[in-house]
């Protein structure tokens, strides 16, 4: 699912039109080549004296189109799942109170599904045992709340982005426990650093093309979108693939090639822009 | 079969583990637990319970998941005027001691069902529209899981799909602005536009590539490790190391294809995922099929016997008008 791409005043079957034009003659909207992508911008917000209690980081995401995401990443004790006793506890949540020309029905599933996507992908790469304080009596409890600003296709993969960028290296601080025990201060480490992309298939005039980092004008009209996340050994972290165009075996093998031969330059965004303090 | 279930709902971590790592030594001798193959989906029976077209049943192995489908005419939404609505939900009859997650399992897998049969353009919501802006179908299916034991997913997506295919809705006559809906009897009601019918497969992988290649320098032995089993009972989905759900239509492409959780899977454990299920796709679709033809011949059997009773009945005290009525009956049937 992708939010539908805002045209302002341009008729959107106009504008899918003029989109399909562009994508047979081999252009893009935003004059990117076809297995170009939009690198992310991530700020750190480190104004102490603006942080709760609770508040551990705060990031802003955009890249060169303007998607803006901001992440906040709250921690709090609380009891662990009575099903994963060792582990702590997160949550994520994604909202979009910026886009007043959807309805809110309209874009609330496909905003569950983003955050569903994040948390999963998340729990696959970061050791929940880490945000364990007391085996089944006490844990850290992360919420990671994403907020989306302006969105421009690709929103699970720049929502990913976000919310790795804000957990990774992320210090728990010292605190109390209500018992009155000490806990030691520690930092979050992934042990696999996930990225994301959105790949656009477009079999137009008969041959499949693949469109790395789709906007919303191109998922709108692409055939098939397929959300890929690799790591650093090429190994897929998560598949997300829907659409009305079967996805063939060759086309997985050129997706999957054309994201990690880009992984790279989004990993190194990702991590220069990490939390600073590292105790 | 209630005894398992009652195990499975009480079960003890202890026994939990005590299943996990049974059912990963199993697979290191290149086992199941359950004795099926890598590539065996468990018993697979496809129902359709009551006379009326609208309810399925479907079993795999002990995994029961029913799907019923009703559609009305309502008034559409304001920004979509041309398209009806499809809309599903699951459910299960929860105890009091599931816990939270369930819910969150069940609106997982509510999104996956729209996501693959309404977004994957199954059944054309624009087909649904009978007066723009006005009146449209819409289409709820309701899937009930009754026991699970495993691979709720799948099961899920073949009632839908079978559900979908053998349904009917009634006749539309459309007079200017006026509808007029026909009953069944009067005139046969129509199926639903299927543009294709996609199956999912859940695959569990067994354990981490790495690992994998550790012990394959263990043990220099010619023992095949299991990589990718299909159908994993709850045992196994506990125990693996991830899972991949394939969707597959009849002709054999991959509608979808979902990895969310667990350790990371290569390009070749996911050709293998596609390339399986496109071999158990066809079959299963010959299941529904067969089911459907199976309920259809039920059906006439029950509408011959009961046009039979009427016939006996209106043949008591015959007089003139009498053979004439019985002569037009049968002339249209």
């Amino acid at each position: 699912m992708s939010l539908p791409p805002a045209t302002g005043a341009v008729e959107l079957s106009s504008f899918k039109q003029h989109v399909i034009r562009l994508l047979a003659q081999g252009k893009r909207l935003d004059g990117r080549s076809f297995d170009a992508i939009r690198a992310p911008h991530i700020l750190h917000d480190d104004r102490q004296a603006a942080k709760t209690n609770s508040l551990l980081a705060s990031k802003l995401y955009t890249d060169e189109t303007g998607t803006s995401l901001g992440c906040t990443v709250t921690g709090v004790f609380g009891p662990p799942q009575s099903r994963y006793p060792e582990e702590g506890r997160l949550t994520v949540d994604v909202t979009a109170p910026f886009f007043p020309s959807y309805s809110a029905v309209q874009i609330e599933g496909t905003l569950h599904e983003v955050a569903r996507f994040v948390r999963s992908t998340i729990i696959s790469c970061l050791d929940l045992a880490a945000l364990c304080v007391i085996s089944g009596e006490a844990c850290w409890v992360l919420r990671v709340e994403l907020t989306v600003m302006n969105a421009d296709g690709g929103l699970r993969a720049a929502a990913l982005h976000t919310a790795v960028a804000a957990l990774h290296n992320l210090t728990l601080p010292k605190a109390r426990l209500p018992s009155g025990d000490v806990v030691e201060s520690r930092c979050l480490r992934f042990h696999r650093m996930p990225v994301a992309a959105t790949i656009g298939v477009s079999a137009a005039a008969g041959d499949m093309r693949f469109l790395l980092d789709t906007n919303a004008a191109e998922e709108s009209v692409a055939d098939g979108v397929l959300t890929v996340v690799v790591d650093e050994a090429d190994g897929i972290v998560a598949l997300v693939h829907h659409g009305k165009f079967p996805l063939l075996v060759p086309a997985l093998t050129g997706a999957i090639d054309m994201l990690t031969s880009r992984s790279a330059t989004l990993r190194s965004a990702i991590l220069k822009s990490g939390n600073p303090a590292v105790e | 079969m209630l005894h398992r279930c009652a195990l499975q709902t009480i079960a003890s971590p202890a026994l939990t583990q005590r299943e996990v790592e049974f059912a990963k030594s199993a697979w290191l001798a290149g086992l199941r637990p359950d004795q099926r193959g890598a590539q065996q989906l468990r018993e697979v029976k496809v129902e359709f319970p009551l006379l009326s077209r609208d309810v399925v049943c479907v079993r795999c192995g002990g995994t029961i998941v029913t799907a019923a489908i009703a559609c009305e005419l309502v008034e559409p939404f304001p920004y979509r005027p041309k398209h009806g609505m499809l809309e599903f939900s699951v459910r299960r009859p929860c105890t009091e001691r599931d816990s939270s997650a369930k819910s969150t399992e069940l609106k997982t897998l509510t999104a996956f069902l729209e996501r693959l049969i309404k977004n994957g353009g199954v059944v054309d919501t624009e087909s649904l529209c009978v007066l723009p802006g006005r009146r449209v179908w819409s289409v709820s299916v309701d899937v009930t899981v009754l026991n699970d034991e495993g691979n709720v997913t799948d099961v899920a997506v073949w009632a839908t799909v079978a559900v979908l295919l053998h349904y009917r809705r009634p006749e539309l006559t459309i007079r200017g602005s006026s509808v007029i809906l026909h009953p069944p009897h009067e005139r046969e009601p129509v199926p639903l536009s299927v543009h294709h019918s996609p199956l999912s497969f859940s695959f569990a992988v067994t354990m981490n590539s790495s690992d994998r290649n550790k012990l394959a320098r263990h043990h220099r032995d010619n023992k095949e490790l299991l990589e990718v089993v299909v159908d994993p009972t709850f045992a196994e989905a506990t125990a693996a190391a991830s899972s991949v759900v394939v969707a597959v239509n009849a002709e054999g492409q991959v509608c979808s294809v979902s990895k969310s959780e667990g350790h990371c899977v290569h390009l070749n454990e996911l050709n293998h995922c596609m390339e399986t299920a496109a071999l158990l796709a066809p079959r299963v679709l010959a299941l529904i099929r067969a089911a459907m033809a199976a309920h259809e011949v039920r059906r006439q059997k029950s509408l011959q016997g009961q046009f039979l009773w009427a016939q006996k009945r209106s043949g008591v005290g015959r007089d003139a008008p009498e053979p004439e009525t019985a002569k037009k009956v049968r002339a249209e049937t």
